[in-house]
């Protein structure tokens, strides 16, 4: 009897984690063709490049850890920080900008902390705020989220952006929009005309916001809401963690705008725009970061919604999602010890 | 619990938190009716099956008849095991066991004669009106006999279970069957519901439960169909029992879950359902209660479903227990090979075998052959990526993510922490993790741990017990001889300070002699009269110790001792109290007495302290005689209490003898009542002795009172003997000798006459005022000693305080008397 004798179960579900991971990747599909719609080739090119040196960083790493290559990197997490990098930096950044990004969610936050799930940080995230502070200026130009970018920056040219550079009077002309006005993103137009004294009913005349929710944006929000929905019925994520952002991201931007509704952003719109969805769903979704159980999820999640609203609204970033969720990443353990369910049989949990 | 009821009844359905649907694959064994395979040539029965205290009643070659006991036990746990065919015993070894781990264990292989001969015991069914006439114990022990154990795999003696400590309100028939491939339980429901009823109204029967729930999932809708009817059929009232269908999910079976599904009520971490008042059977046990109770037959066979695609005639069967596996496998048209895995229970909780010779047992419900395809193929474990799909599919709603982290950690006590030991290993954390980490594996590694753990820890406290009490017995017994010692130093103490108190009296004796000694050659003349009570005193002295010490005692010697202590106690008298005499006589006022005693101690204290330089001086025999006579003396007293009444009375002699030498006929009568009062004492003395314990410290002080009055003889002896009437003192120490003896002798005969003759002395001695005061101070003495013996402690003080004042008096009267002395001398 030469048979290896294996523990029970004998049975298994067929999920595992690279088919957990290329499903979040496919459920991503929607949000990537949006911002490949708005913001042209850049955003697909970007995205390829942040895929392949996120993968090629982890075949390094594992290398050098003397580690079996193929089986970790075919778990495809490597591929989903790298994907999510993709998804983050500006559509027409240079190259170095999300080989950056990709090297150091890969070595740095991910491999040096213990590799996938050892990590206490999201590596997409970590790298993004680290490219943030870093490289402010390349990190927040964005070309205008028009469908016409996809015809105005050809294939080529956006190649030869990303990877020649490009004179600033061409990056000019790329990010100016069809009057000539350069495009901020809906969050940062809203921040900087506040900050001018307008309110948010003149701000949003501005024609960043000529569909009324921010050009693009909005849609490319809904994109990755859908995305969501789908992880949420595939079960590849729970819904716990996203309703707690949504719902307390809600919530704060509604009580904002009922006390002061000329300075602060509604509701609606902070969910629809800037990465609320992207972070809502495939961002602070990442199970090795975040808390663990069903109740911690909630917590954890309302955390981040939290965070975001107050940085958003009284920070100095337009945009928060990156610093709420490492914020929240650093709280995970915190709650997971102190929300445990009560397990069957005892009264409470302590 | 009437609400509860109500909901029971209305069929509230309560929800388990998680819990999986792994794929049924029930209908590859479901369709067929329960068969029977062609018996084997051999069975193996594993003994240790039976329980703990057993012994096996065959031998190797020894012929047994199907359903014949293979072990006889006592006690409570007992579980027999039976053959399950007639044949003959070949052999009993130790075989494979039919476990995980394939070790061996002691089994009875049984050769099968194929002649089914049953035992005698098992007879035809019952009528139902027979069982219902069975008590209780009865219907127990044939449950017991038949070594029922949980046919759901757990095993667990089934007549353990049916005798709980608590009163059982629910009853819960559990005919689940959640684990995937396993069918047992259906077909058995389908084919033998009756029997199933049968077996539920004898548990009926025993714990009268208020409601019995049968509980069947969804997927077994011919099952419960069935179960009804049987139920309708049956002499169960209808509201008390019902068939409850519960919806399919992973592990609705599982004991606590399903109690938390009928009732929502959890069985509390670490005890049984029983303390809910919820009793679980499963249903194949339902029906061996009713073979056993019905029939008397034993639990010899069971249904196993022989389920996977390797197997090629899928189905249920009647399996004599004991069946090897391998000869299963021949028999059903196994299809794969060696190596191919067999799998013991469901592919959720079952394990593999590791060796194909084990037998079926009792908790053995499925065979599963499966393909490679129906199992999970062996996947390489991959890191945790903490999804949490474990927390949310855990029916115990434990965190296995975090038990995960601790086990592969060994932080055995962390996983403790987060409650371990309420993992049910039902497998569904490993079902859905997404890294194909064997969870439970690591569960099972850590339980064990922590019950080695426990067992050290057990062992350590048990160690330290031996140890504390070791150490304890070790205190007690140095404290018990430091007691001992103590105790024994006490009466060495006691016994020194008696020696002590002799030592004193010698030295005080010896004093007295050498100063009579001395004095002797200077002092000459005295009177007459005075000498004469000092030989009476003397005489009665001697008496008493003719009268209590040894008859064989050499007379010549009592005669010098006598004229010894005569010699010394008349020149005392002659010389020094004589001036003393008048105040004395006319105040004869206790304090008078007390105050005599108090010199007399004054002096033995004196004595004492000279003793040591004192003893070399001793030279003349006198002076010997002297020392022997106080030594004597002393003993004497100190003797005296602890005598029988005899010696109390003759203690009292000295004082009945002394008197009658000094009295002159107006104080006859006065040493009459003394006499009378000091026997009246001696007697109250001796009943005080007898009947107090406490009066030991009182009798210390007696003795040492009694030393005090034979040191005050001495001391005024040694005062006022005067040197020159030695003869005549050795002249009436001749008489005083006659008289004790003549004394002693009827103090023998006749104690109570002894005041009387003594009254009646003839040879009073003149009166004498000094004499009287002697009489009065050993009178004093003695009644100081009984009212010290008979004294409280509040007495004593008084008497101590007494005797302080008296002692200054004394010191007083000896410096009054030496200048008398002096005087005298001039």
């Amino acid at each position: 009897m030469a048979f290896k004798l294996a523990s029970s179960p004998h049975l298994n579900t067929s999920a595992q984690t690279k088919s957990v991971m290329l499903k979040v990747m496919l459920c991503a599909v929607p949000g990537v063709l949006a911002q490949c719609y708005f913001f042209g080739w850049g955003a697909i090119i970007q995205l390829m490049l942040a895929i392949a040196v996120a993968m090629a960083a982890e075949a390094a790493v594992l290398t050098s850890r003397k580690r079996q290559v193929w089986p970790t990197l075919s778990d495809n997490s490597a591929a989903l920080t790298g994907l999510l990098i993709g998804v983050a930096v500006p559509a027409l950044a240079p190259w170095w900008i999300t080989t950056i990004g990709a090297i150091f969610a890969i070595v740095v936050v991910k491999h040096l902390y213990g590799g996938l799930g050892n990590n206490i940080f999201n590596p997409a995230m970590s790298a993004y705020v680290m490219l943030l502070i870093s490289f402010p200026l390349q990190m927040t130009t964005w070309v205008a989220p028009t469908g016409a970018a996809l015809n105005d920056v050809s294939l080529l040219s956006s190649l030869q952006i990303i990877f020649q550079g490009a004179s600033s009077q061409e990056i000019l002309a790329y990010r100016a929009g069809f009057d000539g006005v350069s495009m901020a993103t809906p969050l940062d137009a809203i921040k900087t005309s506040l900050s001018t004294g307008l309110t948010i009913d003149e701000a949003l005349t501005l024609p960043s916001f000529s569909d009324g929710f921010g050009v693009g944006w909005a849609w490319i929000n809904v994109a990755y809401l859908l995305g969501g929905l789908m992880m949420l019925k595939l079960k590849v994520i729970r819904w716990h963690i996203s309703i707690g952002i949504l719902g307390s991201l809600f919530v704060c931007a509604g009580v904002g705008y009922l006390l002061s509704p000329d300075t602060h952003t509604g509701p609606l719109l902070h969910l629809f725009s800037g990465a609320t969805m992207l972070a809502a769903f495939f961002i602070a979704t990442d199970p090795v970061t975040a808390a663990t159980s069903p109740r911690g999820r909630l917590i954890f999640g309302a955390l981040i919604g939290v965070l975001v609203y107050v940085i958003r609204s009284f920070g100095g970033y337009p945009d928060a999602f990156a610093f709420a969720v490492l914020l929240a990443n650093l709280c995970a353990p915190f709650i997971d010890y102190y929300v445990k369910p009560r397990a069957y049989g005892h009264r409470s949990s302590h | 619990m009437l609400t509860l009821f109500e909901q029971i009844d209305k069929g509230t359905l309560w929800k388990i938190p998680g819990g999986i649907h792994p794929p049924e694959c029930k209908t590859l064994s479901s369709h067929s009716a329960i068969a029977r395979l062609a018996p084997a040539d051999h069975y193996i029965i594993p003994v240790p099956q039976a329980g703990d205290a057993y012994s096996l009643t065959v031998d190797v070659g020894q012929n047994v008849l199907k359903g014949q006991a293979l072990t006889h036990g006592e006690g409570f746990r007992y579980l027999p095991v039976h053959t399950p065919v007639s044949g003959k015993v070949i052999a009993i070894e130790e075989r494979p066991s039919n476990h995980a781990s394939g070790l061996p264990v002691l089994s009875c292989v049984i050769e099968n004669d194929k002649q089914d001969t049953l035992v005698s015991s098992i007879h035809p069914r019952l009528d139902p009106s027979d069982v219902v006439k069975m008590d209780n114990e009865a219907i127990l022990s044939r449950i017991q006999q038949a070594g029922i154990a949980g046919l759901g795999g757990a095993a667990f003696p089934t007549h353990i279970k049916l005798k709980p400590v608590s009163e059982i309100e629910l009853l819960i028939i559990n005919g689940v069957e959640c684990e995937p491939f396993i069918t047992s339980d259906d077909r058995l429901m389908q084919e033998h519901c009756d029997e199933i009823v049968s077996g539920i109204t004898i548990i009926h029967q025993l714990l009268s439960p208020k409601r019995i729930v049968i509980a069947i999932e969804d997927n077994k809708p011919q099952a419960s169909e069935q179960m009804r009817h049987a139920l309708n059929r049956s002499t169960l009232p209808s509201d008390l029992a019902k068939v409850t269908v519960i919806p399919t999910l992973y592990p609705s079976g599982g004991e606590k879950q399903l109690i938390q599904i009928l009732t929502g009520q959890e069985v509390p971490s670490g005890s049984i359902p029983a303390q809910l008042g919820i009793l679980v059977q499963n249903v194949g046990t339902a029906y061996a209660i009713d073979q056993a109770v019905y029939c008397n037959m034993p639990l010899i066979e069971r249904v196993v479903t022989l389920t996977g695609s390797h197997v090629g005639q899928a189905g249920n069967y009647w399996l004599p227990i004991g069946t090897p596996i391998d000869d299963l496998l021949g028999k059903t048209q196994y299809l794969g090979n060696d190596d191919d895995p067999l799998i013991i229970g469901g592919p959720m909780m079952g394990y593999m075998l590791p060796n194909r010779h084990a037998p079926v047992l009792k908790g053995t419900n499925c065979v599963l052959m499966p393909t490679q395809q129906e199992i999970a193929p062996e996947r390489k474990e991959q890191p945790c990526i903490r999804c949490g799909e474990c927390a949310v599919a855990c029916p115990a709603q434990l965190l296995p993510q975090q038990l995960f982290w601790h086990a592969k950690a060994q932080e055995y006590d962390k996983a403790a922490g987060y409650n371990l030991r309420d993992c049910i290993e039902c497998g569904c954390c490993s079902y859905v993790c997404p890294s194909d980490i064997p969870l439970v594996e690591y569960y099972r590694v850590a339980k064990s741990a922590l019950k080695v753990e426990a067992e050290e820890k057990k062992q350590a406290e048990l160690a330290k017990q031996r140890f504390d009490s070791r150490t304890l017995r070790l205190e007690e017994e140095k404290r018990a001889r430091e007691e001992k010692a103590k105790q024994a130093a006490n009466k060495r103490k006691a016994a020194m300070s008696n020696n002590d108190k002799d030592a004193v009296a010698e030295a005080m004796a010896r004093i007295k002699a050498k100063k009579a000694a001395t004095q002797t050659e200077n002092v000459s003349d005295a009177p007459q009269d005075k000498v004469a009570a000092a030989i009476a005193r003397a005489k009665a002295k001697k008496q008493t110790k003719t009268v209590e010490q040894t008859e064989n005692s050499v007379p010549t010697q009592q005669e010098k001792v006598a004229a010894a202590v005569a010699r010394a106690k008349a020149k005392k008298l002659a010389q020094s109290i004589a001036p003393v005499k008048e105040p004395a006589t006319e105040t004869p006022d206790p304090r008078e007495e007390k105050v005599a005693a108090a010199i007399a101690r004054a002096k033995a204290k004196k004595a004492q302290q000279t003793a040591t330089n004192e003893e070399p001086g001793l030279t003349t025999q006198q002076e010997k005689v002297a020392a022997a006579i106080a030594r004597a003396k002393a003993k004497k007293a100190a003797k005296a209490k602890e005598s029988r009444n005899s010696d109390a009375c003759d203690a009292a002699a000295p004082v009945l003898d002394a008197q009658p030498e000094t009295i002159s006929a107006d104080e006859a009568k006065k040493a009459k009542i003394a006499a009378a009062v000091a026997k009246a004492k001696a007697k109250k003395r001796a009943q005080a002795q007898s009947a107090d314990a406490d009066s030991a410290n009182a009798e210390t002080s007696h003795t040492s009172a009694l030393t005090a009055h034979c040191a005050t003889d001495g001391s005024s002896a040694d005062i006022s003997l005067t040197p020159a009437q030695q003869k005549q003192a050795k002249i009436a120490a001749a008489v005083a000798k006659a008289k004790a003896k003549k004394l002693a002798q009827q103090s023998l005969t006749n104690q109570e006459h002894a005041p009387t003759e003594a009254s009646i002395g003839p040879d009073s001695a003149p009166e004498d005022g000094v004499t009287l005061a002697d009489a009065k101070s050993q009178k004093s003495a003695t009644s100081e000693a009984d009212e010290a013996q008979i004294a409280s402690p509040a007495e004593i003080k008084k008497a101590k305080i007494a005797a302080a004042v008296a002692k200054a008096k004394a010191k007083k009267l000896t410096q009054e008397s030496m200048l008398t002395n002096d005087q005298n001398k001039d």
